[in-house]
C-alpha cells in the first residue's frame, strides 16, 4: 500500500534489517554493506527459549533475522504479559546496553535466527554513520509508537477489535520486510500467547478468534493467519497504520 | 491436560467452539468459564434493558459438563 523505498543496486534484498531500515533513512550502498556486515554473526535459537531474562544485565544487542520473538513481563501473581512482537529485522534491545538490567524478558516463539552485536559495534556506528544512526532512532521511535497503540488498544478497544487490530499491524509489519503475502502471514504463537498479548483470558481469545472467522474477517489455522478481506478487516479494527511510520523516509538535513 | 469446548451465547448469537482450550482440572474449567462472562458482557454492552450471557462447556466426548449464566438487567427508576 506504500511505495517501496528506493533500493540501491547493491542492496541485499532479503536482509530484513536493511529492508526495514530503508523506511527510516535514505541509506546508501555503504550503509547497506555495513548493516549486512553486522548481521554476519547469526545463530539459530530453538523455539520457546529465553534470549534474555528479566533482571539480567544485557551484554549484547540482539536482532531477530528470521523467526519471531516477543517481549514479556512476568507479574508476581504468575501472569505473563506479552508487550511486543519482534519480527524479522527488529532489534530486541537496541539501546538497552545503556540500561543496567533488563526490565522485561525476551523469548523466541518459534525457532529463530538471531544476530548478536557487540555494544562497541553499535557505539561505533552511532559515532560514525549518520544515516544508520538516524534509521536506528527511527526504529526506536516506531517501537514506542507501537507500544502507545497497544496501550490505547488494550484500554479502549473491545477484544474482537483489539485482536483484529493486532492482525492488521502484523500483516503490515511483515509485508514491510517481505515476510507476508497480500493477505496472509505465519503467526507461530499459541492461543495462550495471543491471550497474554491482548490481556484477555484464553477462553475469551478462543471465542474472539472464532467470532472473527464466523464473520468472514480472518481465519487463524495451523499458525497461519489468513485475512479474507483486508479492507474490511481494517475497517472493523479501525486500523490506521500511521503509527508504524512506513511511509518513505523524509530527506534528512546532511551535515555539510 | 484435557480439551474443553466453550459454547458462548452473548444474547445476540451463540458461537459453538470448534477449537477448544486445554485445562488441567475441572476446577480451572469452571473458573475460566465464569471468568469469561464479564469481559464478554463489557465488550458489547446491550442497548436494551436486559441481556443474558451463557457459557456452556463440553468435554471431548461432546457432553456438557458445566454452565454459567450472567444476567444483566436494568430499569429506569422514576
Amino acid at each position: 500500500m506504500w511505495p517501496r523505498p528506493a533500493m540501491g543496486a547493491w542492496c541485499v534484498m532479503d536482509n530484513p534489517l536493511i529492508r526495514k531500515l530503508e523506511f527510516g533513512a535514505r541509506l546508501e550502498t555503504a550503509d547497506r554493506a555495513r548493516l549486512e556486515e553486522i548481521c554476519r554473526r547469526a545463530r539459530r535459537v530453538e523455539a520457546r527459549t529465553d534470549l534474555i531474562e528479566q533482571g539480567e544485565p544485557p551484554s549484547m544487542v540482539r536482532l531477530v533475522l528470521e523467526g519471531m520473538a516477543y517481549r514479556y513481563k512476568l507479574l508476581p501473581n504468575g501472569r505473563r504479559s506479552i508487550v511486543g512482537f519482534l519480527l524479522p529485522g527488529d532489534f530486541c534491545d537496541l539501546h538497552v546496553a545503556i540500561l543496567g538490567r533488563m526490565d522485561h524478558a525476551i523469548a523466541t516463539a518459534v525457532t529463530s535466527t538471531v544476530v548478536e552485536i557487540d555494544r562497541d559495534t553499535i557505539e561505533d556506528i552511532t559515532r560514525t554513520e549518520p544515516r544508520i544512526t538516524r534509521a536506528f532512532w527511527w526504529a526506536t521511535l516506531v517501537d514506542e509508537a507501537t507500544l502507545r497503540e497497544w496501550l490505547a488498544s488494550m484500554g479502549h478497544r473491545p477484544a474482537d477489535k483489539q485482536m483484529a487490530h493486532l492482525f492488521c499491524e502484523l500483516l503490515i509489519r511483515l509485508q514491510a520486510v517481505g515476510r507476508a503475502s497480500v493477505d496472509s502471514f505465519r503467526l507461530p504463537v499459541t492461543q495462550d500467547e495471543l491471550a497474554d498479548t491482548l490481556g484477555i483470558s484464553v477462553v475469551h481469545a478462543n471465542r474472539v478468534l472464532q467470532q472473527l472467522r464466523e464473520d468472514g474477517l480472518v481465519t487463524m489455522r495451523n499458525r497461519t493467519v489468513k485475512i479474507h478481506d483486508v479492507g474490511r478487516l481494517y475497517a472493523f479494527a479501525e486500523f490506521d497504520p500511521t503509527y508504524l511510520h512506513l511511509a518513505p523516509p523524509r530527506n534528512e538535513p546532511e551535515a555539510a | 491436560m484435557a480439551r474443553f469446548y466453550f459454547d458462548i451465547d452473548d444474547g445476540l448469537r451463540l458461537i459453538r467452539d470448534q477449537e477448544g482450550v486445554e485445562f488441567a482440572s475441572l476446577g480451572d474449567v469452571s473458573t475460566a468459564a465464569i471468568g469469561v462472562l464479564s469481559p464478554i458482557a463489557s465488550d458489547h454492552l446491550p442497548d436494551g434493558r436486559q441481556r443474558v450471557y451463557v457459557v456452556k462447556v463440553r468435554d471431548d466426548t461432546d457432553r456438557y459438563i458445566f454452565v454459567a449464566t450472567l444476567s444483566l438487567v436494568s430499569e429506569r427508576l422514576d
